[in-house]
């Protein structure tokens, strides 16, 4: 049995944690209306002052729009947000367009996918396959050793999806229970590049020549 | 052909100016400061009527030299000008008038006055120095030394100036453990309680509750004084006394919120003792059945109105404090939970309290008290389950922003931890809710999201957690992301299992 992550307690909070912050001004505003119940201008400021405390203490959530969120995830903090943005938008392969979660992850996508030493070092017995966690040292022959460090030091489910550092986090869509894992998979590889010409050219060609009036 | 002395006419206000003058006031009262708005200070304005007569420019140096000059002077109506002058401008000090608190003859002067004779000089001078105890920065501090004149003006027979000590007193007492302290070596404690004891004016009343209410934040080397000087049982026979008028139920509960915020166990039982308890929660019941009663009448007679829009609760002033006061005896020991929880209107306050929707903090409060309770025992869950707040709950999980959804999510995961009773819940809904915890990136919100999702696959029967986890889009990706970059082992080992129990649930399906 693991440790929970959350368990129920009670929580004493003293008067002058933040938690009370909205409350506090609320009363406050009340009782400075109360000053002055005469004044319809003052109550009117009094409560534009109220509402403006209460909407930087709602902090309203950041829904990131970029694709393939496109407003369908909210975070609550401006640092939560930035976690969302390294781990869905920030790592990008800009060979393969390939979305990693982490630099680290992304530097190991670059060294097993695209760096033709790879195999070539991988094939003669080098230790090449790192250990997928940042913080440990180790590396090993293959894949499937590298697997099984996971899997029994670091806890990863065996039913984790080991491709990712090959082509990248997959995303959801509402037809993905209907269909095969493989399948899903595939797909959404497809979904997430975006095609990309193999070789970018700048100035004028006989192709290029048409495109601009 | 122009007038000759133009430019010697005093200058009338004209309609920029009134304009002027205007948008200075609502700017003033727009730039409520952080010591009034949160850390309990309480400023006193002049009416509109009395400030219109003064003028509104800057506070220079050399106004400085003109108040001084007021002040000391041997005409009583322009050393009442001066202080009535001064006493305008500390509604919003300038630099220049904060030098000449800090550095300047200013507390001296006024302290002068405190010591003098004259009745109203001493009332504009107390007014001053109330609202330069008001401000941060050090202003407080150096209203210290007026601290025996202070106290003293607490025996005085004039209802005015008693009450404008106590309001400065609170005020200094609100500054820190420094001035705290201090106020109590000069004995303020012992006469603000003796005058909490025998006053029957309900004005002079809120305002001492104001100043005890500050004098019992911690943290102070006396706080058990307070109990031993009977201050709760003090307050219990003015609460029964005052029931009525609620301005006075509100203070008084203020100062039960303070003293149940810092109590020890013991304290606790003493607060529970007093009776005062019931009270606060009849009170806080009549007047948010009083708010809902006045809205409906409200929304069904005009229904083009947008008065929802703009309507405040007025039960939130006597709400607040009451919450608070319960919220912190919720948390203490388990029988002294289950002492509120065992009052009828406890229960039923709460339920109101967190379907009503006109004030945030008291739903947000409210939420965190609900917390507490569900966090305890098994009984106390089913006592909460069974007044119907579990819908409400599932209304401010969906509807609303992170902070109040997540004091939400505290009590439904009690209700399914501590009550047992994931089953009782909306399964379906919540589910999707706690994966936007997951994919919230937020990390108490993440571990909360981790937790509900193991509890589904844990106690709801066969596979029925995980399809519903398959149906929530993005649902099992959220936790794969998180083992990938978790580095957290407790995190990584409980969501690896959850993965786990997933697929090979799948697994299974698709091999039959």
């Amino acid at each position: 049995m693991f440790s929970p992550l959350y368990t129920p307690a009670k929580r004493r909070l003293s008067m002058a944690d933040p938690f009370f912050d909205m409350g506090n001004a609320e009363s406050a505003i009340s009782f400075y209306t109360k000053q002055e119940p005469t004044s319809p201008s003052h109550s009117d400021i009094s409560r534009q002052a109220h509402n403006s405390i209460l909407q930087s203490a709602e902090t309203p959530a950041i829904v990131c729009e970029q694709p393939p969120c496109m407003g369908t995830v909210l975070c609550p903090t401006l640092l939560a947000f930035e976690r969302h943005y390294d781990q869905m938008h920030r790592y990008v392969c800009s060979l393969c367009n390939a979305i990693l979660p982490s630099s680290y992850w992304l530097d190991l996508h670059i060294d097993e996918i695209h760096d033709a030493f790879f195999d070539v070092r991988a094939k003669r017995g080098d230790c090449m396959f790192r250990c997928f966690l940042a913080s440990c040292p180790k590396a090993f022959a293959n894949a499937d050793d590298r697997k099984r460090h996971m899997v029994h030091t670091h806890c990863f489910a065996a039913s984790f999806n080991w491709r990712l550092v090959d082509t990248g986090m997959r995303q959801s869509d509402e037809s993905s229970q209907s269909m095969e894992i493989d399948a899903v998979v595939s797909v959404f590889k497809k979904s997430l590049r975006v095609s990309a010409p193999d070789a970018i050219t700048f100035g004028a060609s006989d192709s290029d020549a048409q495109q601009w009036p | 052909m122009p007038p000759r002395f133009k430019e010697l006419y005093k200058p009338n206000p004209t309609g920029k100016d009134a304009r002027q003058r205007r948008l200075q006031r609502e700017s003033q009262l727009r730039s409520l400061q952080r010591e009034q708005l949160f850390m309990g200070k309480r400023l006193r304005f002049r009416t509109p009527q009395e400030s219109e007569t003064e003028s509104e420019f800057e506070f220079t140096p050399s106004d400085t030299m003109l108040i001084v000059r007021g002040l000391k002077s041997a005409n009583h109506e322009e050393r009442m000008e001066a202080l009535k002058n001064l006493g305008a401008k500390l509604e919003q000090p300038s630099e220049s008038l904060r030098a000449f608190v800090l550095e300047g003859a200013c507390i001296e002067l006024l302290v002068g006055f405190l010591a003098g004779t004259e009745a109203e000089e001493k009332l504009q001078s107390l007014w001053c120095l109330t609202n330069i105890t008001a401000f941060e920065g050090g202003l407080a501090e150096k209203v210290l030394p007026a601290t025996p004149y202070l106290v003293a003006l607490l025996d005085s027979e004039d209802l005015e100036l008693k009450d404008q000590a106590a309001w400065t007193l609170g005020n200094l007492a609100s500054e820190s453990q420094k001035t705290r302290e201090y106020l109590y070596a000069n004995g303020a404690l012992k006469r603000l309680v003796e005058e909490l004891a025998k006053t029957d004016d309900p004005m002079l009343l809120q305002t001492v509750c104001f100043a005890l209410s500050n004098m019992a934040r911690k943290p102070s080397c006396y706080f058990d004084q307070l109990f031993e000087m009977q201050i709760p049982l003090i307050v219990a026979r003015q609460m029964e006394k005052f029931k009525r008028d609620l301005g006075c139920v509100k203070e008084l509960s203020w100062v039960y919120a303070y003293l149940a915020a810092a109590s020890n166990e013991q304290q606790i039982d003493a607060l529970l003792e007093t009776g005062a308890i019931d009270i606060i929660l009849e009170c806080a019941l009549a007047a948010i059945e009083q708010d809902n009663a006045a809205s409906e009448q409200a929304s069904s007679s005009n229904t083009n109105s947008n008065s929802s829009s703009s309507s405040s609760s007025s039960s939130a002033p006597l709400l607040i404090p009451a919450i608070r006061t319960l919220g912190n005896i919720a948390a203490g020991t388990d029988s002294q939970t289950h002492v509120l929880v065992a009052k009828p209107s406890f229960v039923q306050l709460l339920v109101r309290c967190i379907e009503s929707t006109s004030s945030r903090a008291v739903e947000k409060e409210s939420l965190w008290v609900l917390s507490s309770i569900t966090a305890c025992c098994k009984d106390d869950v089913n006592a909460v389950v069974d007044a119907n707040v579990v819908p409400d709950l599932v209304r401010i999980i969906e509807k609303q922003n992170f902070d109040l959804k997540k004091e939400a999510a505290f009590s439904l995961l009690n209700i399914a931890i501590v009550g047992g009773r994931i089953e009782d819940l909306p399964n379906e809904k919540l589910c999707f809710e706690f994966v936007e915890f997951v994919r919230s990136q937020d990390e108490e919100l993440v571990r909360l999201g981790v937790q509900f999702i193991s509890i589904l696959f844990d106690q709801l029967p066969g596979d029925v957690g995980v399809g519903l986890l398959r149906r929530v889009a993005g649902g099992i990706d959220a936790l794969e992301t998180l083992i990938a970059v978790t580095e957290d082992d407790d995190t990584r080992s409980t969501v690896s299992a959850l993965i786990d129990q997933y697929y090979g649930e799948e697994e299974t399906s698709e091999m039959q």
